[in-house]
């Protein structure tokens, strides 16, 4: 049975600090003024996080965004140079060798996940940390985040961990109303 | 936590995007001069050819992280979180792996000792060689000491590289040159809890280690942030939430560890002592305490002279030298020597003394309860503005949850009477019998780092110890009241090292205007050109750590002895400051004394005071880069309920401090609270509290942390910005009579009414104007004075904010 490869990232944990931001750029050699794993604040900010609600009772959280690896990826569809592709393990990968830069992916991805990498003049995103899930390792992100807030497993294996998070743990995924049915999930 | 609802829509993530694209203007800037971290190659490539060492991160965050770092072709590529035995202490940082990639290679490295050739902040800079470094500091150190005196030449560390040599140093160079050491607790800001705590317990520090959060159910944090200020530990503050743990969080702003907690109580800055006695008022009249842990445990059934409030002793009335304290026996209420009955926490007698003198006694418990009886929670509510409602409700949780722990941090010992608030906590504690018990205690901080310090080998610091030489020791805090005035002897030089005083320090223009001129040297070792070289007179490029031969580091997370081994080659010709004094020292004709890193490492683990780290396994430390100090996993401190204290027990009352007002822990107003008749000049409290982007000032201008946190902002809440005309990102000006920092705004709900913050660590160039170190004052404290030394305030301090302009600034 194929795989589907997800993380599952736990909003109760994410203290906000973006290490997962810093640790993919690492990672993946991603340059500087892009980011495969941005972390929104309550205000849909990228920095300078504020309380939303009404003093005392304020509520001030953090919603780290890798890719989707959706589903239904609208950017498979609309890469007009095979560039992006559904692997059979799920993840949504872009070989940057084959992108042409024209950036439809980030213009029809509901989450705005494909950057365009003007360095190379191609498109950048989060690719599950493929290189590393090939050689049995987790995504970067998953290792370094202090919180532990973020898992990575085999949705399609009721027995791995995230899929018991999810059968445990109220959870959810981004903008469902899309279609796109996102792997990633988000516990709450 | 609550229903953390994503309202995400399509909208709000072209909002980010829009941020990202403002983003990627401002990173541009880098990409001319910033050599990308890794070369442009598919990541599977890199990991040819790559070499795997285990080191150590530790820049004062107090985590000190392992990393595994990856180096090709000489150059660091990738770091991870190194393995250590118990794997939950396996991981690392946004700090962690920037400091790695971007601080080692930053542009702004020190790459060779520089000379100054213009006028001192000038920046005129002239590269020399080392030889001519050390001419030029051999020179001039005979010079001064042949003038004014071997003490005339100091030296001062600070915590930019916490492992023992970052922290011991200095004292080490200034012994062995005759010179003075300055001291650096004080300076620092982070010593009001340990003044509280050192008396009490007879530790300078100690804490439950983190796993124990797994028995708690309540924990209430005084001033704690640990998820921006201690990161790493607190994947066991969310564990032991999950596992149940109720969490409250005491802190004048709503911060990130506030706002993951069940209860957050926004309380007016420096008056967490107020709170407690509040809560322990409520305590006493529910009569929820625990009598016998005081009798048992404490000093407090000790007998005190009313007239005095020192202790009545057994020579006082029955003649002889012995110094017992008395107690009240417990069946018939007559006094007796301390230890002889069994004895009661309250009384009340008259005694003749030998000198035939009538006095009163009671115990020093019924002056402390008859203090904490003042402190209804109405009263302390007017002070801390927190409900009296609240704190009553919390003072009932807390004396009726088992096991209740509390931990108190940098946030309430960054008053002028900081150490108020830990004297109270740890009172509080022992009120209800908390000290000692798993998942419970009055945690300060733990860990192997400080009992490292503590424990550091007077052979080692002080190598001509054998010839009987007494090291000249003059207190930091003081600099600005000694080295202006000569005093205790003239200083004319400072060595500074692992310190970027320029921006750390308090009222940084004092150093300069009254300091600075004194000098006749101001000698730097540094790793990146900051703000601390601006006006030294010679700048030596330091190591950074993956380029040290080896360090010995403990940590404040775990009970860990780590040894950081070396992963590159020194970058340019910087040099570990071990190798730069022992070069130094060659040069004065004191080599002898120094020897190599290896022969340190062996000196101060061999030596070792406590022999639970004298004794550790030094080949597993040498060959896996991590051992465990010999402490038990479930390490609980004061289990036994011994103290290192004179009488052996919780010394709560203090009769040293009787002269000041303060032998039974009190509440006194900030020095420059936000109700003193100042105020009215300057009505907000200045807070300057540690981020998650930086440690002080080492990453916070390293171009990945630049992308998540762009520019510095004074946070001000929403009614005080109001009545100043302040919107969100105006560039507003906050100043006092000391000085001023002109910065953007953010408006904010997240802090109390009558305080702001701006996050320390930010270096001059990246505010628009001045800076935060301008705003700050060094006042002594003669309480703190007389249990250690004086403790740098940074958050007792008055200013006002005043609008300069709309919107964003252009660039």
């Amino acid at each position: 049975m194929s795989k589907k490869y997800a993380l599952v990232i736990d909003l109760k944990r994410c203290v906000g600090c973006r290490t997962c931001t810093v640790a993919c750029k690492m990672e993946n050699n991603v340059p500087l003024g892009i980011s495969r794993m941005r972390v929104f604040n309550n205000e849909g900010n990228l920095h300078f996080d504020r309380p939303t609600g009404n003093y005392p009772d304020l509520k001030l959280y953090w919603t780290p965004v890798p890719c989707m690896h959706c589903e239904e990826p609208v950017c498979v569809k609309a890469c007009p140079s095979g560039a992006l592709y559904k692997r059979d393990d799920g993840i949504v990968y872009l070989d940057k060798s084959k992108c042409v830069g024209c950036r439809y992916c980030s213009w029809v991805c509901p989450y705005d996940v494909p950057q365009f990498d003007a360095e190379q003049g191609v498109s950048d995103k989060c690719t599950l940390c493929a290189h590393r899930v090939e050689k049995g390792e987790k995504p970067m992100c998953v290792i370094c985040c202090p919180a532990r807030a973020i898992y990575f497993g085999d949705l399609g294996d009721p027995t791995s961990e995230v899929s018991k998070l999810l059968s445990k743990r109220k959870n959810k995924v981004l903008l469902p109303e899309q279609g796109t049915h996102p792997q990633t999930r988000y516990l709450f | 936590m609550g229903d953390q609802s994503m309202k995400m829509t399509r909208r709000s993530f072209i909002k980010a995007c829009a941020a990202t694209a403002a983003l990627s203007y401002s990173a541009s800037q880098f990409s001319s001069v910033f050599e990308p971290a890794r070369p442009a190659a598919a990541a599977d490539d890199i990991t040819k050819g790559v070499k795997l060492v285990r080191t150590v991160c530790a820049p004062n965050c107090t985590n000190s992280c392992g990393q595994l770092v990856h180096v090709k072709d000489g150059r660091i590529v990738k770091v991870e979180p190194a393995e250590f035995p118990d794997p939950r202490y396996n991981r690392i940082c946004l700090k962690g792996i920037s400091n790695a990639l971007q601080r080692t290679y930053s542009p702004d490295r020190v790459k060779y000792p520089m000379l100054r050739v213009g006028e001192r902040g000038e920046g005129k800079w002239k590269r020399i060689s080392w030889d001519e470094a050390y001419d030029y500091l051999a020179k001039k150190i005979k010079e001064i000491q042949t003038k004014y005196g071997d003490g005339a030449m100091a030296w001062m560390s600070m915590t930019g590289d916490y492992g023992m040599f970052g922290q011991a140093i200095s004292r080490r160079i200034a012994n062995v040159m005759k010179g003075t050491l300055l001291t650096n607790l004080g300076i620092m800001g982070d010593l009001a809890c340990n003044i509280a705590y050192f008396p009490a317990t007879g530790m300078l520090q100690d804490g439950h280690p983190w796993p124990d959060l797994m028995n708690t159910k309540l924990a209430i944090f005084f001033g704690c942030n640990y998820a921006e200020t201690s990161l790493n530990d607190t994947r066991f503050i969310w564990d032991a939430m999950e596992n149940g743990m109720k969490l409250v969080v005491v802190d004048p702003r709503f911060s990130n560890t506030a706002a993951k907690a069940d209860q957050w109580i926004a309380i007016r800055p420096g008056t967490d002592a107020a709170l407690i006695l509040g809560m322990m008022n409520v305590i006493l009249k529910k009569n929820l305490h625990k009598p016998q842990f005081l009798i048992d445990n404490t000093n407090v059934p000790f007998v005190i002279r009313t007239d005095t409030g020192q202790f009545l002793r057994v020579k006082d009335i029955q003649g002889g030298a012995s110094e017992q304290f008395m107690v009240f026996d417990a069946a018939s209420g007559e006094l007796r020597p301390w230890g002889t009955t069994p004895h009661a926490l309250s009384g009340k007698t008259k005694v003749r003394l030998n000198d035939g003198k009538e006095v009163e006694v009671c115990t020093a418990w019924d002056r402390i309860s008859e203090y904490i009886a003042q402190w209804t929670p109405e009263k302390a509510s007017e002070v801390c503005e927190v409900p009296a409602d609240v704190i009553t409700e919390l003072a009932v949780e807390y004396a009726t949850t088992e096991p209740a722990a509390i931990r108190v941090s940098q946030g309430i010992n960054r008053y002028w009477q900081g150490h108020q608030g830990v004297r109270a906590a740890l009172l509080l504690g022992a009120l209800c019998g908390n000290h000692g018990k798993k998942g419970a205690g009055v945690s300060w901080a733990g860990g192997t780092l400080f009992k490292m310090i503590a424990s550091a080998p007077s052979c080692w610091l002080n190598p001509r110890e054998k010839e009987g030489y007494e090291e000249k020791v003059v207190v930091g805090s003081h600099l600005f009241e000694l080295i202006p005035k000569d005093q205790p002897w003239p200083i004319r030089g400072i060595w500074f090292n692992h310190y970027n005083y320029a921006t750390q320090m308090p009222n940084y223009n004092r150093f300069v205007k009254e300091i600075a001129p004194k000098l006749e040297l101001i000698a730097v070792n540094e790793q990146l050109m900051n703000d601390a070289t601006t006006y030294a007179d010679i700048v030596l490029p330091a190591c950074s750590w993956y380029e040290q031969e080896a360090e010995l580091v403990g940590s404040w997370s775990n009970y860990y002895i780590q040894y950081r081994h070396q992963c590159i080659e020194p970058l340019w010709e910087a040099k570990q400051d071990h190798t730069i004094y022992a070069e130094i020292s060659e040069r004065m004709g004191y080599g002898e004394y120094w020897g190599s890193v290896d022969d340190s490492i062996n000196e101060i683990i061999d030596n070792f005071v406590e022999d639970k780290l004298r004794n550790i396994d030094k080949k597993e430390l040498f060959e896996k880069g991590v051992t465990k100090a010999l402490y038990p996993d479930d390490f609980v401190p004061f289990a036994d309920q011994k103290y290192f204290t004179p009488s052996g027990k919780l010394e709560i009352y203090q009769e040293g401090l009787e002269q000041y007002g303060e032998a039974v822990p009190v509440f006194e107003e900030p020095i420059e609270s936000n109700r003193n008749p100042k105020s009215k000049k300057y009505p907000l409290t200045f807070m300057n509290v540690h981020s998650v982007f930086t440690v002080h000032s080492q990453h916070a201008t390293l171009p990945w942390i630049k992308e998540i946190n762009p520019e510095p902002r004074v946070d001000i809440n929403e009614k005080d910005a109001e009545k100043r005309g302040i919107k969100n990102g105006d560039l507003v000006k906050v100043f006092n009579d000391r000085g001023h920092v002109v910065l953007r705004a953010r408006v904010t709900k997240g802090i109390k009414e009558g305080c702001i913050n701006i996050y320390e660590g930010y270096w001059k160039k990246q505010f628009v104007d001045g800076h935060l170190a301008y705003l700050t004052h060094m006042e002594l404290n003669p309480v703190q004075d007389a249990v250690m030394e004086s403790n740098y305030a940074p958050y007792d301090n008055l200013v006002e904010v005043e609008k300069i302009s709309d919107g964003r600034r252009d660039k």
